[in-house]
């Protein structure tokens, strides 16, 4: 038989397999690795059971009926309409404001409030701020791109003049070469019409 | 209203009759309590749970179709609602300064000073149990709530936690391998202080 699953030894902690549960003990007898297995679920279960503790007398709901739970529908409805009735005013632009001359009420549509004068400068002034930043950013990003651009203009340079000073010496290598090979050539031939003159001197008996 | 069955009280209760959702909850206050209590271990909490449990149940009865039994319904909602505590207040929970306060005693108090000392390791002690539960994942202590504090079923935990039975059996197995090994942990340590 082969080692018993993670549920049969449930089902023998809680004795809840009726039908196998005598073929499962006596797996469980026999088998070692079974019996640890079960043996720590069992402490498992022991250490829960202390753990268990029981209700205190004194822990009673109140208010659990049907009025109570009624009335906090309705109270969490209200306070739900009153939150959406904000959130539509606020994005409106309702805009309630006090100063010297007392409380002053404003209203625009899609929470584009009117501005007092001087409320008008603050925020042309925080444009003109932010219109120099933009500014200055997009200078230092034009400079940024110059000196990328020449930079990859002096690597395209430097590399052209790596290429060619390596075609001119392979040119130079390859001229070297064929001047070797000539020169071979030639002395080949003088040493041949060194070597007939030397024969015919020969035979006129000029030398010996 | 006490001696109709639960079908014909959810009815009535959906029908607007106060008097039958009052003896729903008062045929199910306690044992809702008791599940919550052994989840949360801690009073206030515990009541806060069980009304806001309640409320979701008004709240959704009309929605309820008599698909399954409404104590399963109803428990399922509980143990919603405890997974979802749980995981709010984890990290609090970790380090939480009550499991410290949990273990303290009043140090004026030195009438009975070896049942003070009792006391407290007995607290200890359950503490460390309390906190080995806690530390389960939330899966695997509702299958241990349920079935070992709560003795429930197995085709009950199945049906309000709605998973196959062979699924609550193997969580169940690995919670209590979970306990088993910090168990002997314990048994070791404790061997070994002494």
């Amino acid at each position: 038989m082969k080692h018993l699953n993670e549920e049969q030894l449930i089902d023998l902690l809680f004795d809840s397999a009726d039908d196998e549960q005598p073929e499962l003990r006596a797996h469980l007898a026999e088998c070692e690795p079974c019996r640890g297995r079960f043996t720590l679920i069992q402490s498992g279960l022991t250490f829960a059971q202390a753990g268990k503790m029981e209700v205190p007398q004194n822990i009673t709901p109140i208010g659990l009926n049907y009025r109570s739970m009624a009335r906090k529908t309705w109270t969490n409805r209200f306070l739900l309409a009153a939150a959406a009735v904000f959130i539509v005013f606020s994005i409106l632009g309702f805009r309630v404001d006090y100063n010297r001359e007392g409380f002053s009420m404003s209203f625009s549509v899609l929470g584009a409030v009117p501005k007092t004068q001087n409320e008008q400068v603050e925020v042309l002034q925080e444009q003109l701020v932010a219109m120099e930043k933009r500014l200055f950013d997009a200078m230092a990003v034009q400079n940024q791109m110059a000196y990328a651009q020449l930079s990859d203009r002096l690597e395209n340079y430097e590399y052209e003049r790596a290429v060619e000073l390596s075609e001119f010496s392979r040119q130079i290598e390859s001229n070297l070469h064929q001047v070797d090979r000539d020169n071979e050539i030639m002395m080949a031939s003088y040493r041949t019409q060194i070597g007939k003159m030397l024969e015919t001197q020969k035979v006129k008996g000029r030398i010996q | 209203m006490n001696q109709l069955m639960d079908v014909e009280l959810v009815q009535l209760a959906q029908e607007g009759k106060s008097e039958a959702f009052d003896a729903l909850v008062k045929r199910y206050q306690n044992k809702v309590t008791q599940l919550v209590y052994r989840y949360v271990h801690d009073n206030d909490t515990a009541l806060d749970l069980v009304q806001d449990i309640f409320f979701k149940i008004f709240r959704n009865l009309g929605r309820f179709k008599g698909e399954c039994a409404f104590s399963t319904w109803m428990y399922r909602i509980a143990v919603n609602d405890c997974i979802d505590h749980t995981r709010r207040l984890k990290v609090r929970q970790e380090t939480s300064l009550d499991q410290l306060a949990e273990v303290g005693f009043d140090a004026q108090d030195t009438r009975k000073e070896a049942d003070v000392w009792a006391s407290v390791q007995e607290r200890i002690d359950s503490a460390m149990v309390r906190q080995a539960l806690e530390s389960l994942p939330n899966d695997q202590r509702s299958v241990l709530v349920l079935k070992v504090f709560e003795e429930m079923t197995f085709e009950q935990i199945a049906s309000i936690l709605g998973e196959p039975i062979s699924t609550i059996k193997s969580r169940l197995y690995k919670a209590l391998e979970l306990l088993g090994r910090q168990f002997r942990q314990q048994q070791f340590l404790e061997r070994f202080k002494k």
